[in-house]
């Protein structure tokens, strides 16, 4: 048996293993190849078995393989071909037209006893191992590259996050410092919007409780709004004028020099005038306005004052002034009067002194009735001029009443029933005040029954309590009432009649109940009215009662003579001269002055020479020179002891009320009869030689 | 007994080197590990070659195989050699600079086969 035969025989089992296997000797001969490698190179082992294989496969003489089969053919270690290294040994192509790879091992195997080895190659497929893997590694290293890739566009995704992030970041700290300038903004905002609240609040407050009718208007002069005065000024609704063009509301008299506002208005210019506006009852309101632009609205404001209370009061102011003038002159007319009637009594008294025919003396007496009469009237002028302070006496009302009365009455047509209580209480009053007060009354209600009739005078006494309606003080009154019944007072002026020349009558003077009203205010009295037209009207006085009783007046004693020596002041020469041939009549020395300088030059030289004056009747009121009250305050000075007396026209002058207060002795009111003068006189020196 | 020891990166980069394959991942699969092994048997032929020449003797041994873990996995785990019969002899560290390769060769005798290579070296003495 050959040697190829012996090594088949050997090797036979390689046939049947997954594996290329061949065997070579040293030579490079093939000595087996089994059937795996038939099926994989098509190559028959009859064809390769005892060739060279170098000859099929030339590369494998390349001492790159070469050297190291030597040390196999020389029994050494096995080695190895890796697939990765040499891919393939014996190349064999697949069916797929690629090389199979392969992994080899080459192992020395015995030959003989003696010390030759082949080489058997056992050839591993790992075609599909490595594709596996290659597939693998693509598979991997695009996963890896995925990953990469991935973790790239993490890394970016990362980055521009950050970036974002940075940017929301920067954003939102922008965001909350734009938030917060918002919130700044906002809160600012509200506390404006807030204050804008309030301050309109406080407008509107200020609007709505102002005492001011406040209205605004446009261009056009319409109506745009009104404050809640409006009604109770006007008696408009505020939406009935809402919208309505202001020249509505004015009067048709006033509507050109309103429209002229208007025009001054709309050229910026303000103003302050007054005017008057219609009302919702059609009465005409005087009213003070002030006008001007709404600063940044196309609008106009007007302040609107109801003046015309204040009108009326100063018309009656006016009308008091008036009064007041006349009250003076009044005043003047009566001092001057009286002056006159001291001359005409004095020389009456004085010419019936010396006329013994009957028939003249009685004519006499007559002037003098009538001076007295005129007298009265200069009493009842000076109460009118309001100039000083009453004379109060205690006073029986009863025969006061029924004297003025019958005195108001006297040649009238009008009777007057008198009703006095019988026990009807006294009162402390001025007399010829209260006289007056009656006068008036009696007139008024005579003047109302032109057609004659009756008037009823009543005097009854009543106490009044703390609660009574007519606003007087608790306690006892007298309470007189006038009553007739003529033609009454209509509604619309029963509230005027107490005013300063309110009148219905055409030759009236409107003094008659205003100066009943002052009198009787002056005496913490009361006077009210009551009438109906047609039916007639009722007076109704209240006195407060005194306590005090009355003394009754005693009668008028005959020309008192005296002695004495007695310095005469006055400045009318007419009055010197009457005085001075009274006070002769009465037994009495006299010297005369001016004034209240020469008053105290001759009375200090009449002290030096010892004719010194047992009294001084001192004119009150000297025109141009020191009069009565600032003699008197320097002669008590150089003599403390001095009597005077005050003499003057101005019978309801201070000075004269109170005379003792001053430093008088006594007091005389111009005019004075001799019978009076005698009385003062005696009345003095009677206190003197007390 | 005889071990050449890599660090992963230096095994894969050595394979990479020798395959001219693109620089991939350092993973070690069974085609690579058969690369490693025919580098390994060069090596170790080559090793034992010398030292059976100095000796003048015929060494067997086995074909390489590939081991992925720790030394002491490698060692010892892996009962490769039962620790109390084992003598490490030589460690042989190498580095290939310009590729950034090292590693270690290690022999492993076992204890009578180390009074075996003493005689053999006495002989040659």
């Amino acid at each position: 048996m050959d040697k190829i035969a012996r090594v088949a025989e050997k090797f036979c089992f390689l046939d049947n293993i997954p594996l290329g296997m061949f065997v070579l000797e040293k030579d490079y001969v093939v000595l087996f190849w089994n059937r795996c490698l038939e099926e994989w190179t098509g190559i028959h082992r009859n064809k390769i078995v005892g060739t060279d294989i170098t000859f099929h496969f030339p590369y494998l003489g390349k001492p790159k393989y070469s050297t190291r089969l030597q040390d196999i053919f020389k029994g050494g270690p096995p080695t190895i071909f890796s697939s990765q290294l040499h891919n393939y040994v014996i190349p064999s192509i697949m069916r797929n037209e690629i090389y199979r790879i392969q992994h080899t091992y080459v192992t020395p195997v015995q030959a003989n006893k003696k010390k030759d080895f082949y080489a058997l190659f056992a050839i591993q497929d790992v075609t599909d191992l490595t594709r596996r893997i290659n597939d693998y590694r693509t598979m991997r290293d695009q996963a890896l590259e995925e990953v990469k890739g991935r973790k790239r566009i993490e890394d970016e995704l990362r980055k521009t996050h950050e970036e974002l992030e940075l940017r929301i970041k920067e954003r939102t700290a922008d965001l909350i410092s734009l938030n917060e300038h918002l919130q700044e903004e906002i809160f600012e905002r509200k506390r404006a919007e807030k204050k804008l609240v309030a301050t309109k609040t406080y407008v509107e407050s200020i609007l709505a409780n102002s005492l001011d009718l406040i209205i605004t208007i446009k261009k056009d002069g319409n109506i745009v709004y009104t404050n809640r005065h409006l009604d109770y000024e006007t008696g408009y609704k505020r939406e009935d004028v809402q919208g309505k063009y202001i020249m509505e509301l004015i009067p048709e008299h006033l509507k050109e020099f309103m429209l002229k506002k208007l025009k001054d208005l709309n050229e910026g210019i303000s103003g302050i005038y007054e005017t008057q506006i219609i009302k919702a009852d059609g009465t005409p309101m005087d009213c003070l306005i002030s006008q001007a632009p709404v600063e940044g609205f196309d609008e106009f404001i007007i302040a609107i004052k109801n003046i015309t209370e204040r009108k009326k009061m100063e018309t009656e102011l006016l009308k008091a002034q008036k009064l007041e003038s006349v009250g003076i002159l009044a005043g003047g007319i009566a001092h001057d009067f009286n002056n006159l009637l001291t001359a005409i009594f004095g020389n009456i008294s004085l010419a019936k002194m010396y006329m013994m025919e009957r028939e003249v003396y009685n004519h006499l007496v007559e002037i003098e009735k009538a001076s007295l009469r005129a007298k009265n009237m200069t009493q009842q002028l000076l109460t009118f001029s309001k100039g000083g302070a009453q004379v109060k006496k205690i006073t029986s009302l009863d025969e006061l009443i029924r004297d003025s009365a019958n005195f108001a009455l006297r040649g009238s047509k009008v009777n007057c029933d008198i009703f006095i209580s019988p026990e009807l209480w006294h009162a402390e009053v001025d007399e010829g005040q209260i006289s007056q007060v009656i006068n008036n009354l009696i007139i008024n209600a005579q003047q109302a029954m032109p057609d004659g009739g009756t008037i009823q005078v009543q005097a009854d006494n009543v106490t009044l309590g703390s609660d009574n309606v007519l606003a007087l003080k608790a306690g006892d009154y007298i309470k007189i009432s006038v009553k007739d019944h003529g033609i009454g007072i209509s509604e619309e002026n029963i509230q005027k009649i107490f005013d300063p020349y309110f009148t219905t009558k055409p030759d009236g003077s409107g003094f008659g109940l205003s100066t009943a009203y002052s009198i009787v205010k002056g005496h913490d009295g009361h006077i009210k009215v009551e009438s109906k037209p047609d039916i007639g009207t009722t007076l109704y006085i209240y006195i407060a009662a005194s306590p005090k009783r009355f003394q009754l007046k005693q009668k008028d004693p005959a020309f008192i003579k005296g002695r004495g020596n007695i310095l005469v002041m006055d400045d009318e020469e007419m009055v010197r001269f009457v005085t001075g041939k009274m006070l002769y009549q009465l037994g009495y020395e006299v010297e005369f002055v001016k004034n209240g300088d020469e008053a105290i030059k001759v009375y200090k030289q009449s002290k030096k020479t010892g004719k010194s004056f047992d009294a001084v009747i001192m004119d009150l009121t000297v025109p141009g020179g020191m009069g009565g009250k600032e003699t008197i305050n320097k002669l008590l000075k150089f003599d403390p002891g001095i009597k005077a007396v005050v003499a003057s026209g101005y019978s309801n002058d201070p000075v004269m009320a109170d005379y003792k207060k001053y430093g008088f002795s006594g007091v005389v009111c111009k005019p004075f009869t001799l019978s009076e003068l005698g009385q003062i006189l005696h009345k003095l020196f009677e206190s003197k030689a007390d | 007994m005889q071990h050449w020891l890599f660090p992963p990166d230096s095994a894969s980069k050595l394979v990479t080197v020798l395959t001219g394959e693109e620089t991939g991942t350092p993973d070690i699969d069974s085609v690579r590990a058969g690369t490693l092994g025919e580098v390994g048997n060069i090596v170790l032929n080559g090793v034992m070659g010398s030292i059976g020449n100095i000796l003048n003797q015929y060494i067997s041994y086995s074909l390489p195989t590939y081991l992925e873990d720790s030394l002491e996995n490698v060692l010892f785990i892996y009962n490769i050699v039962p620790p109390p019969n084992t003598l490490p002899l030589v460690r042989i560290r190498f580095m290939i600079q310009q590729l950034q390769i090292e590693g270690d060769i290690i022999l492993i005798f076992e204890v009578g086969s180390f009074t075996v290579l003493l005689k053999l070296i006495e002989t040659i003495k």
